[in-house]
């Protein structure tokens, strides 16, 4: 039996790295999205982290944008999918083909074979196709005629989704839900930014002007080198408190899983290494909770009526969570 | 009063005040700061300390059980003081309060129940403030109240400005305090019209006068002290016979002073009181005191006239000799204590009834007077003489004169005069032809008493004081009495003028000042030298209703009772600030985190509320905007870096400085008032 390579914490040069290299590749993409440094911000951990990003606003705020430029600074292979009514499975993962020329056949691989995959209006596909990404999401490969196909390493989906206009929608699903690592919205850009995205010759939208930032290769190397990076024994049980908090809240009929709660560990040390830290504080978590947790989190039928939202709870559950103090430790 | 809440300080506070209003009713039986201040903490105190421990988590039946015996020990320690055990103490604390005369002494026996009971109210309060209901201080405090009314038989707030204070805090504590589910104004609107019209009626309740109010003192007797002590008449011939002999030493009002005064006569001699009590106490006189008086203080020494008798100038209000009793029927003062060098102090008050009233003035026929007139019969010859006496008189007053007058008349003042009061002696004196012994000649002795037995046959309530003249002025002001002001003197008893003297003792112009013209021209006046008053009507009463509390020596054993009260102030004072300390110091040893313990007590102190889910890099940030300064959050980060980081923390400057700045610009924060309770603040032990 073999035991695990003990994984080596990252050193302040490590992290000083990182965090240069993570402005670096925000800068890039603020090229082409004004004004929304946190949500791209908020996209580079979960990218780091190695999950995936979905992208909830209404038409026109720059999800695509935001996903397109994103894409293009990692510097790697990026797909984009438009997912509508008749999209097959197929189509979004590949299929075999005959070769005339040979008489062979090949597997002729899908938009999902790239680094970055956007996945543009996931919600407009049947539930079918949608399913068709959960096998890719999770194991990161694509099994076709019993064959499996492994995709480029970062792998990173970046999917948007209208929460208006639903007629003709299909809701995703709470377990393809989980898949995603971080759910976020865009939002109207302040005044400063948006006179600045109207103003013409801006280059706002332009995402051939957004530089290469970085390289796939360099991504894997830092997402690897931040798997080891301190996390303490109080913001594991404060992280742990605001999960029970969540699922034992009246209003929830289900709350974040296992598998939740260690993306958010997984997110708060892209995070903190992200702040120039190489250990988790607890004003990490309270930055990410809710991005994290918000959509793996179901409320009863109650409570929607009441009008709460899942992002409403997970607040109110911050609020109520103590978080560890130093002077406590 | 109804509520849903934890107690707040606000509410021990009010609670408190209410008490300790409530017992300052109790002090006011004192007529001394010191028991307004005992009693004040003793209703404050042990209310907080319980709210403070309970505050801190323990157990509220436990802190109050710990209070209790502090409270014991306490109470145990005071009667320690005051010579009594602490059983005795309290099972004789309310015959002891009830006899005690007024006001009473400054002693620790005295004020162990009053004190008692105002802390086992406060701790009461105190507990029952987490109930649901807080009526318990409105209700103590009004007992405490009550008590202080039965003390003092209503005397502490004549006006009502206690109670009125009592009823304003408590419709406070219901307005302001109270939760209730109406709304706060309209309790507002309640309670306005509501104090208005109670605290109305408790001054219109004020203004009726009480006739008889309840006197609990009524239905305890007061101790008693028999003293068989003989009369001090056959003592004057041997003064007389010493004149220049010096008995005392007096400075103060030139007034005759009163050494005994005798009322019962048996036919062989006048008898001295033998019942006597504390000076204060509600024995009154048989008839009641003349419309006006007069008062005189003197300071009196002895220097030879020995015996346990105080002289005085008038019936005593009071008396810097703790031990001294007196006979409340004659005003007779008698120190079982008292030494050949005895000083002390006297105020004491006489009948000065204006002299023109004389003349009219008639004399009592009712049984109370009975006393005065009661005397053996006369020989025949004897009432012969006194029915001759008075035969031209038309009033009492003229009858007195003509006694007077009569027993001066050819008989003669003599230092060698045989002694002795008894009816033969007397019917020698007065009748007595040549050869038959003591005839025609006396001393005041006999002077005073033939005076008396005529005009009790006369029907002239009468009495007998033996006492001294003014004496002797010194250049530095003080009279020295020798044994020649020695002197018996009779005095006639008229119906709303009291007592009068009279002077049949020959070359005697004591008492025959402002006489009306009736009577001989006063000889010896010498009136600037006492200022008349004037009683209230209906009287009895003397011009000082509740005597002046003397600056007597009682208050000498408890000089330990305001190092008591300082200590018990302090102590906790010094307890608070070492656990204060010791809680720095720990925080300090452990660096970083330490430090972030310390920045929060400050915070607490400076009155800064932390949200429960707020970290403490945004705790620092809301501290630098709050105070205008900028190292919170940075000692936030260190804080947080030792804490969740792995490893020790990196090396480098300590934390101390940045922590100084913090704590002087939280406490810079406070009012100026307030900063000096920073260090003892106790607040940040619950943290």
């Amino acid at each position: 039996m073999t035991a695990l390579a003990e994984p080596v914490a990252p050193t302040e040069a490590d992290i000083a790295e990182f965090r240069h290299l993570h402005q670096r590749i925000g800068d890039a993409v603020e090229v082409a999205v004004h004004g929304k440094r946190a949500a791209i911000d908020l996209v580079l951990v979960a990218t780091f982290a190695g999950g995936h990003v979905l992208l909830e606003d209404v038409p026109g705020t720059g999800k695509t944008t935001l996903a397109r430029a994103v894409a293009r600074a990692l510097g790697g292979e990026m797909r984009r999918v438009q997912f509508t009514p008749d999209l097959l499975p197929s189509d979004v993962t590949g299929t075999t083909v005959f070769d005339p020329r040979d008489g062979q056949i090949r597997f002729r691989p899908g938009p999902v074979f790239a680094h970055v995959v956007l996945a543009d209006e996931i919600n407009r596909a049947a539930a079918k196709t949608q399913s068709s990404l959960l096998e890719v999401m999770e194991e990161r490969t694509v099994t076709v005629d019993g064959e499996a196909h492994v995709v480029p390493s970062p792998f990173i989906v970046i999917a948007t989704q209208n929460p208006v206009d639903l007629d003709g929608t299909y809701r995703l699903p709470e377990a393809q839900l989980d898949r995603f690592l971080v759910r976020t919205s865009l939002g109207y850009p302040d005044a400063e930014h948006e006179i600045d995205v109207l103003r013409p010759g801006s280059s706002a939208g332009h995402v051939d002007e957004v530089p290469v930032a970085t390289s796939p290769d360099e991504v894997a190397r830092m997402s690897e080198r931040l798997v080891a990076l301190h996390v303490a024994d109080p913001l594991l049980r404060y992280v742990r408190e605001i999960g029970v908090g969540i699922r034992h809240d009246p209003r929830v009929r289900l709350g974040a899983s296992t598998r939740g709660l260690r993306a958010l560990v997984r997110c708060l040390q892209v995070y903190a290494a992200a702040q120039g830290r190489h250990y988790v504080v607890p004003s990490d978590l309270q930055r990410l909770a809710e991005p994290v947790l918000a959509h793996r989190t179901v409320l009863t039928r109650d409570a929607q009526l009441a009008g709460h939202t899942p992002n409403s709870v997970v607040q109110e559950i911050l609020e109520t969570v103590h978080p560890p103090q130093p002077d406590e430790q | 009063m109804s509520s849903t809440g934890g107690p707040t300080w606000w509410h021990t506070a009010w609670a408190a005040s209410l008490v300790a209003v409530g017992s300052i009713g109790m002090a006011g039986a004192w007529h001394h700061w010191l028991p307004v201040v005992v009693l004040v903490v003793g209703a404050v105190v042990p209310m907080l300390v319980l709210r403070l421990v309970i505050g801190l988590g323990v157990s509220r039946w436990a802190a109050a059980s710990v209070l209790v015996l502090l409270l014991t020990l306490t109470a145990y320690l005071m009667a320690a003081q005051a010579g009594t055990s602490l059983r005795g103490t309290l099972e004789d604390a309310i015959p002891l309060l009830l006899t005690e005369p007024r006001p009473y002494p400054v002693r620790a026996d005295l004020l162990v129940a009053p004190l008692m009971l105002t802390a086992l109210v406060s701790l009461f309060a105190g507990l029952r403030l987490d109930g649901r209901t807080r009526v318990e201080p409105v209700g103590g405090a009004v007992l405490l109240y009550m008590a202080g009314a039965l003390l003092t038989t209503g005397r502490s707030d004549p006006w009502g400005i206690l109670a009125g204070l009592l009823l304003v805090l408590a419709l406070l504590g219901w307005v302001l305090l109270d939760e209730h589910t109406e709304p706060k104004r309209q309790r507002i609107a309640v309670s306005g019209p509501a104090v208005a019209v109670l605290v109305g009626a408790l001054a219109s309740l004020g203004l009726v006068p009480a006739a008889h109010p309840f006197e609990p003192r009524t239905l305890v007797d007061p101790p008693v002290l028999l003293v068989e002590a003989s009369s001090p008449l056959p003592q004057l011939g041997a003064w007389a016979a010493n004149p220049d002999h010096e008995l005392l030493r007096v400075r103060g009002d030139a007034v005759p002073l009163r050494l005994v005064t005798l009322d019962r006569y048996d036919g062989s001699q006048w008898k001295t009181a033998t019942d006597y009590t504390r000076l204060g106490g509600i024995g009154a006189p048989p008839v009641a005191a003349g419309d006006r008086q007069r008062t005189s203080t003197v300071t009196v020494q002895f220097d030879g006239l020995g015996g346990q008798w105080l002289p005085a100038p008038g019936r005593p209000v009071s008396v810097s000799e703790v031990d001294a009793l007196v006979d409340p029927s004659t005003g007779t003062l008698y120190d079982p204590a008292a030494t050949a060098d005895t000083t002390y102090d006297v105020t004491a008050v006489v009948d000065a009834p204006d002299p023109a009233d004389l003349v009219s003035a008639t004399v009592p026929a009712s049984h109370e007077a009975a006393r005065y007139l009661r005397q053996p019969d006369l020989p025949f010859d004897l009432a012969t003489y006194a029915k001759a006496v008075t035969g031209q008189a038309t009033s009492p007053y003229e009858q007195a004169i003509a006694i007077e007058t009569a027993v001066k008349h050819e008989r003669r003042l003599s230092a060698k005069a045989i002694s002795g009061s008894a009816l033969w002696r007397i019917d020698n004196f007065l009748l007595g032809g040549p050869g038959r012994p003591g005839a025609r000649i006396g001393t005041s002795e006999q002077f005073a008493t033939a005076f008396a037995l005529l005009a009790r046959f006369n029907g002239l309530p009468t009495r007998l004081v033996v006492g001294f003249k003014p004496g002797e002025v010194q250049a530095d002001g003080t009279r020295i009495i020798h044994g020649r002001d020695a002197l018996a003197w009779p005095e006639v008893y008229f119906t709303r003028l009291g007592w009068v003297p009279f002077s049949p003792t020959p070359r005697d112009n004591t008492f025959t000042a402002d006489r009306p013209k009736v009577a001989h021209a006063p000889v010896d006046p010498d009136p600037s030298t006492t200022a008349p008053t004037t009683a209230p009507a209906g009287g009895g009463a003397a011009v000082d209703d509740e005597p002046r509390a003397a600056p007597d020596r009682a208050t000498a054993p408890l000089r330990w009772v305001p190092w008591a009260v300082l200590g018990i102030l302090v102590l906790p004072l010094l307890l608070l600030a070492a656990v204060r300390r010791l809680r720095s110091l720990l925080h300090l040893r452990r660096g970083p985190t330490g430090a972030w313990a310390e920045v929060l007590d400050a915070l607490r102190l400076a009155g800064l509320p932390v949200a429960a889910a707020t970290t403490a890099p945004d705790i620092g940030d809301r501290a630098d905007r709050r105070f205008g300064i900028a190292v919170t959050r940075r000692l936030a980060e260190r804080a947080e870096r030792v804490a969740f980081g792995p490893g020790p923390g990196p090396a480098g400057r300590g934390p101390a400085a940045d922590l100084r700045v913090v704590r002087r610009a939280a406490r810079a924060s406070l009012p100026w008032w307030r900063r000096w309770w920073w260090t003892f603040d106790p607040r940040v032990l619950t943290r």
